[in-house]
C-alpha cells in the first residue's frame, strides 16, 4: 500500500485502535468489533494488520498486564500515532467530499 | 534455532498445567518462525482465545482453531529475520549464480556438452520407456466396468488326477456356453460373445477385403467404446453396422456415413447394413478389436450357412470370444458356479472341462491364455524397464564422476571463494544451481529428443505411442530430472567443500586422484558398453536368420486364393480344374494346387485314440496331386503322389518329424497305429521337414493325404480352423514377372469362372511376413535403446578419459621433456585402458553369454552364439574407447610442457 493510503481491513483495525485508545490489543479488538459491527475477524489476521501498521508508523505498542490465563504473559497495547490519527481523517474528508458529488435522488435515498 | 532452548521450555511449561492444551506442536512451530520480540504477545493473546474458544465450543474445536490461526500468522511481517538471514542467497543474487554458472559452461565447453548430451539422452530414453510401458499396461483400461468384467476361458482337466492337462488353456469359447451361463448361474449382468471373419464389403462396386466382428446386444454396455457419432442403442436393430473412424473414411470420405448402406459379402451370402454409429475403436489399447461391428446372429446364419445347423449349438468347437459383467463378488466362486452349470457339456472322455474368468485389463498380457488375437508378453516390459534403469545409472554416475572429477579445475576458486568469504552453503548453492541449470538443459533437449523421436519410433517400430502433454507424464519428467539433478549436484557440491581450504588452493587432493573408484567405474562403463553391443548384435543375428531360414519350401511368388465352399469334396476338385485350366493358359502360371489349409491359420491337428488310451496326435493337410511339387517340397523317401502306382484312397505321406516320432525304421508301407482304424492305409513317401506353424516351434509331425477317407476312421479327435475336410485354397505359383499383371489375369480367370464370387488372394510370402511383424518390431526395438545406450556410454567414456588424461597432462610433459615419444606417450595412456577392458570383457563375457542364451533358448530354431561376435563386440567398444583415449593422449601430448609445468 502506497503512502496515503490504506486497506479497507486495515482502516478498520486502525479505527479500532482509535475507538479503544489505550484498550487495544489483539483479542480486545476482535471481541470489540464483533460486539459493535457484528463483524467476525480473525485474530491472527488482525495481529499482522497490526504489525504492518506499525510499521507504517500509524500506531505504537508497549507490553504490559500479564494474567494468569496467558501464562503470564503480557499483552500488547496498540495506540494510534498521530500520524494515523491524520491519516483517519483525511480517508474521512476525501469520502465525504466524494459522497457530496452523487446526484441528489441517491444522496436522499440513504 | 533463535529462541533459546530455555524460552522454548517454559512457553511450554506455562500451559502444561491446564485441563486442556493447545497442540504442543502447534507452538514450538510458531515460536521457530516468529520474530523473538513479538512471540510474548502472540502467543497470550492465541492462549487467551484458546481459553475462550474451549469453553464455548469444546477443547477440540478450540485446538484447531488453534492451529488456524497459527498458521495465519505466516507472513513476512512476522517471520523471524533470522531465518531469512541464513539464506546468503536472496534473488539478486541469484542472478549472479546463473551468470556464473554459464560462464564456468562455457569455460569448459567440452564437459558441458559431454554432461549435457548424456544425460539428454538418457533422461529421453527413460522418458519413452516409460511412456511405452505405461501404454502397454493400460490397454483397456479404459473400460468404466473393468473391474467387473472377465473374459471367459476354458481349460482341461484330466478326470481322475485332476491335474491340467497342458496346452488346454483356451481363450476362445464354444458358441452356446454364453446362453447356458446365463440362464444356470446369477450373478452375471451383462454378456456378450466376440467373434469375427473375413468378408468383403463392396462399395461403389470395388470389393475391398475386410474382418467384420460380431457381438452381442451388450456389447457397448459393457466396454466404453467412445461412440463418435450415431447411437449405440441401435445396435438392437439386427442390420446395424457400427464402423471405426478410419473405415468411415476409408469408405465414406467426408460424408457422413450414418444412415447409409454398406453391402458386405458373408461367405456367399450378401448382406445389406446400415450404418447405426462411428465408434472410436482404441485400436492400440484394447485387446478387444474390431473396424466393422455387426450382431452376432450374422455369424451364427454365416456358420449354418457353411458348415451346419449343429456347428453352433456344439460345445466342443471353440473360436469365439466369450465376456460377462458380474455384479460384484469373487471371481473364484463364479469360476466355480460356471463350471458347474456347464455340466458335462465340455468334457471328453477322460478329460473334464473347466471355465476360468479372466480379468480384461490382464488380457493382453496374459501369453497363457490366447483367444482370437495374441497377447504380448510381460518380460519384455520388464526387460525395457530394466534396461531404462540401467541407462540411468549408468548416465547417473557418469554425470557424477565427470563433475566431480572436473571440478577439480574449479579447487582453486573454491578455494579463493572460501578466503574472501563466501560461505559454505552459498558455495554449495552456487554449484547445486550449475548442476541445476545443466540438467535444465539436459531436460529442454530432452524433451526436444523426445519430441522429435516419438513420431520416429512409431513409425519405425509400429507401435503408436500417445504423446500427449498430459500431467502425469510432464510431471514424471520433472520429476525425473529434478531427482538427478539434486542428487548429483549435492554429491558434488559435497565432495568439493569438503576440501580444507589449503588442499583446494593446491589444485586438488590425491584424494580424488583415487585411482581404484575411477577405474571402477570405468570398468562398468566398458561392461555395459560391451553388453549393449553384444547384445544387439545377437540380436540382430537372430532376427535374420528367422526370416531368411528355409521353410522348406519355396515361398516366393506363391499366391494362395480362397476358393468357395463346395459342398463335396469331388465339387470342389471339379471346380478347381476349371480354375486351373484357365490359369494355366498363361506361361508364367507355373503351377496349381489346391489344399484344406493355408499358411494364413494354423493348421489341423488330428488325435488317433491308442490301445493304451492315450491319443497320438498329428498335423494334417488335405491336398491334391500337385502339392507337393507346387510348393517345392523335397521327397526324401519314397513318392510323391503323382506316381502312376499310387493309390489314392490309401496311401499318406508323412513328414521326417512323425517318421522320428513313431520311431519308424523304415517307414514305407507303415500304418499310422490307431484303435478305430477300419480302413487300411499305408505311408507312401517321407517329405523333408517343412515349417507350416510358427518359426519359434519345432516342426511337428504332418500327415498329408489326397483322401481323407483313407485315415478317417480312426480320428477320435479334431483341432480345426477349417473344417470339414475339403479344399479351401488354391497355391499358384507364378514366375517372376509384372505381379500386377499376373494377378489381374487371375482374378479375370476367377471371373470367368465364378462370376458372382469374390476373388480373395494373398501373397504367401507377406503372410509370413506378418507373423513375424512382432519380432521385427522387437529388432527394431532392440536397435533403437542399444543405440541410446550406447551414446550415453560413449559420452561417459569420453568424459572419464578426457578426465584421466587431464590429470596426468603433468606426468605427460615430464615424460616428454626427459625424451618420451608422442608414441611412447601415447602407448603409455592406453596401458592402463587395455588391462581395464580386458577386466570387462573378462567380466561381461560369461554373464552377456548367459543371457543371450537364456533369451535364445526360446526360440526352436536358433543361431549358435559364436564367440566371434563377443570378441567384435568387445573389440568395438575398445576401439571407440582407445580412439578417445589416443586423441586425448595426442593432444595433451602435443602442448608446450613448458606451459602446463610452469603451473607448479
Amino acid at each position: 500500500m502506497s503512502k496515503n493510503q490504506l486497506g479497507e481491513f486495515e482502516e478498520l483495525i486502525l479505527t479500532m485502535v482509535a475507538i479503544l485508545d489505550s484498550d487495544a490489543y489483539g483479542n480486545k479488538i476482535v471481541k470489540e468489533t464483533l460486539d459493535r459491527l457484528d463483524r467476525q475477524v480473525n485474530l491472527s489476521a488482525v495481529h499482522i494488520t497490526l504489525y504492518r501498521l506499525e510499521d507504517k508508523g500509524y500506531v505504537k505498542s508497549e507490553m504490559r498486564g500479564a494474567t494468569a490465563t496467558r501464562g503470564g504473559r503480557r499483552k500488547r497495547y496498540f495506540q494510534i500515532t498521530n500520524s494515523g490519527l491524520n491519516l483517519l481523517q483525511s480517508l474521512q474528508e476525501q469520502r465525504k467530499k466524494l459522497w457530496e458529488l452523487l446526484p441528489l435522488q441517491l444522496n436522499h435515498t440513504s | 534455532m533463535g529462541a533459546s532452548a530455555t524460552s522454548v521450555k517454559s512457553h511450554l511449561m506455562s500451559i502444561e498445567n491446564k485441563s486442556s492444551q493447545p497442540p504442543r506442536w502447534a507452538i514450538k512451530f510458531l515460536i521457530w518462525f516468529c520474530e523473538d520480540y513479538l512471540i510474548e504477545g502472540i502467543l497470550g493473546d492465541l492462549l487467551e482465545q484458546f481459553e475462550e474458544d474451549a469453553g464455548k465450543w469444546g477443547s477440540r474445536k478450540a485446538r484447531r482453531l488453534f492451529v488456524f490461526r497459527v498458521l495465519r500468522l505466516i507472513h513476512p511481517v512476522t517471520i523471524s529475520k533470522r531465518l531469512m538471514r541464513r539464506e546468503r542467497s536472496t534473488v539478486g543474487l541469484m542472478a549472479s549464480h546463473i551468470k556464473v554458472s554459464f560462464r564456468s559452461m562455457k569455460k569448459y565447453k567440452f564437459y558441458a556438452v559431454v554432461n549435457i548430451a548424456g544425460l539428454a539422452l538418457a533422461v529421453a530414453f527413460v522418458f519413452m520407456a516409460y511412456l511405452f510401458i505405461q501404454h502397454e499396461r493400460s490397454y483397456d483400461q479404459f473400460h468404466s466396468k473393468k473391474d467387473q468384467t472377465y473374459r471367459v476361458y476354458q481349460y482341461k482337466v484330466d478326470a481322475e488326477s485332476s491335474e491340467l492337462i497342458d496346452g488346454s488353456i483356451n481363450g476362445c469359447t464354444p458358441i452356446p456356453l454364453l446362453e447356458t451361463l446365463s440362464n444356470g448361474a446369477s450373478g452375471i449382468v451383462n454378456h456378450t460373445r466376440l467373434g469375427s471373419n473375413s468378408a468383403t464389403v463392396v462399395k461403389d462396386q470395388v470389393e475391398y477385403d475386410e474382418t467384420i466382428a460380431m457381438a452381442d446386444e451388450d456389447f457397448f454396455e459393457m466396454f466404453d467404446f467412445p461412440m463418435i457419432s450415431g447411437n449405440k442403442h441401435a445396435f438392437k436393430n439386427p442390420n446395424a453396422l457400427f464402423i471405426s473412424e478410419q473405415k468411415a473414411i476409408k469408405y465414406f470420405g467426408e460424408d457422413n456415413p450414418i444412415g447409409q448402406t454398406l453391402e458386405v459379402i458373408l461367405g456367399d451370402s450378401s448382406l445389406y447394413f446400415q450404418v447405426a454409429g462411428i465408434v472410436d475403436n482404441k485400436k492400440s489399447q484394447t485387446s478387444l478389436k474390431f473396424d466393422f461391428l455387426v450382431s452376432f446372429e450374422h455369424l451364427e446364419n454365416h456358420l449354418k450357412n457353411i458348415t451346419s445347423e449343429q456347428s453352433i449349438h456344439s460345445f466342443k468347437i471353440s473360436f469365439i470370444e466369450s465376456y460377462v459383467t458380474l455384479d460384484g463378488g469373487s471371481s473364484e466362486d463364479d469360476e466355480a458356479l460356471f463350471t458347474k452349470v456347464i455340466g458335462d457339456k465340455m468334457d471328453d472322455r477322460d478329460t473334464k472341462g473347466q471355465l476360468g474368468l479372466q480379468p480384461i485389463t490382464s488380457i493382453h498380457f496374459d501369453t497363457q491364455i490366447q483367444g482370437m488375437y495374441p497377447a504380448a508378453g510381460e518380460e519384455r516390459l520388464w526387460l525395457l524397464g530394466g534396461l531404462a534403469i540401467l541407462v540411468l545409472v549408468v548416465a547417473v554416475i557418469n554425470f557424477i564422476t565427470l563433475s566431480v572429477g572436473h571440478s577439480t579445475h574449479r579447487l582453486r576458486e573454491v578455494g579463493l571463494r572460501r578466503i574472501f568469504g563466501g560461505g559454505g552453503l552459498s558455495l554449495k548453492i552456487q554449484l547445486m544451481i550449475e548442476t541445476l541449470l545443466i540438467s535444465l538443459v539436459a531436460a529442454i533437449i530432452s524433451t526436444v529428443i523426445v519430441l522429435y523421436f516419438v513420431p520416429e519410433f512409431n513409425a519405425f517400430t509400429e507401435i503408436s505411442l500417445d504423446y500427449e502433454f498430459i500431467f502425469s507424464q510432464l510431471g514424471f519428467l520433472i520429476a525425473l530430472i529434478f531427482g538427478v539433478s539434486v542428487l548429483t549436484g549435492g554429491i558434488q557440491a559435497l565432495v568439493l567443500t569438503g576440501f580444507s581450504t589449503s588442499n583446494a588452493l593446491k589444485g586438488g587432493s590425491s584424494q580424488l586422484q583415487k585411482k581404484r573408484a575411477n577405474n571402477l567405474v570405468i570398468v562398468f562403463q566398458f561392461a555395459v558398453a560391451v553388453l549393449l553391443v553384444f547384445g544387439t548384435m545377437v540380436i540382430h543375428q537372430q532376427m535374420a536368420f528367422i526370416q531368411s531360414k528355409d521353410l522348406g519350401f519355396d515361398k516366393n511368388e506363391l499366391i494362395e486364393i480362397g476358393l468357395h465352399n463346395a459342398e463335396e469334396i469331388e465339387e470342389a476338385r471339379q471346380m478347381a480344374r476349371l480354375l486351373e485350366t484357365e490359369f494355366q493358359s498363361k506361361p508364367y502360371v507355373l503351377g496349381a494346387s489346391i489344399s484344406m489349409n493355408s499358411f494364413k491359420d494354423p493348421w489341423t491337428i488330428l488325435g488317433f485314440r491308442q490301445e493304451d488310451q492315450s491319443e497320438l496326435k498329428a498335423y494334417f493337410n488335405l491336398i491334391d496331386e500337385d502339392y507337393i511339387e507346387t510348393m517345392d517340397i523335397e521327397i526324401v523317401l519314397g513318392s510323391s503322389f503323382n506316381n502312376e502306382e499310387t493309390n489314392l484312397s490309401t496311401d499318406i505321406i508323412v513328414n521326417e518329424s512323425m517318421v522320428k516320432m513313431m520311431n519308424w525304421d523304415d517307414p514305407i508301407g507303415k500304418q499310422i497305429p490307431g484303435q478305430n482304424f477300419t480302413t487300411r492305409h499305408r505311408v507312401v513317401g517321407v517329405v523333408k521337414d517343412f515349417h507350416f506353424g510358427s518359426l519359434h516351434e519345432r516342426i511337428q509331425p504332418l500327415i498329408l493325404a489326397v483322401d481323407p477317407g483313407s485315415i478317417k476312421s480312426g480320428i477320435t479327435g479334431l483341432s480345426t480352423y477349417v473344417w470339414p475336410p475339403n479344399f479351401y485354397t488354391m497355391t499358384v505359383r507364378l514366375a517372376p514377372g509384372d505381379l500386377v499383371d499376373q494377378v489381374d489375369f487371375l482374378e479375370n480367370g476367377w471371373k470367368k469362372i465364378h462370376p458372382d464370387k469374390t476373388f480373395n488372394f494373398s501373397f504367401v510370402d507377406d503372410v509370413l511376413a506378418s507373423k513375424y511383424a512382432e519380432e521385427l518390431r522387437w529388432k527394431k526395438l532392440a536397435d533403437f535403446s542399444s543405440l541410446f545406450a550406447l551414446g550415453i556410454a560413449w559420452m561417459g567414456l569420453l568424459g572419464l578419459t578426457r578426465l584421466s588424461v587431464q590429470r596426468r597432462l603433468k606426468e605427460i610433459s615430464i615424460r616428454k621433456v626427459l625424451g618420451s615419444t608422442l608414441v611412447g606417450v601415447t602407448r603409455e595412456l592406453s596401458r592402463t585402458y587395455v588391462i581395464l577392458v580386458l577386466v570387462s570383457c573378462g567380466i561381461m563375457g560369461p554373464l552377456g553369454w548367459w543371457l543371450m542364451q537364456e533369451w535364445l533358448s526360446s526360440f526352436d530354431y536358433r543361431i549358435d552364439l559364436s564367440p566371434l561376435t563377443f570378441l567384435f563386440a568387445s573389440g568395438l567398444v575398445f576401439a571407440i574407447a582407445t580412439g578417445s583415449v589416443v586423441i586425448q593422449g595426442y593432444r595433451a601430448a602435443m602442448a608446450n610442457p613448458v606451459d602446463i609445468l610452469r603451473a607448479e
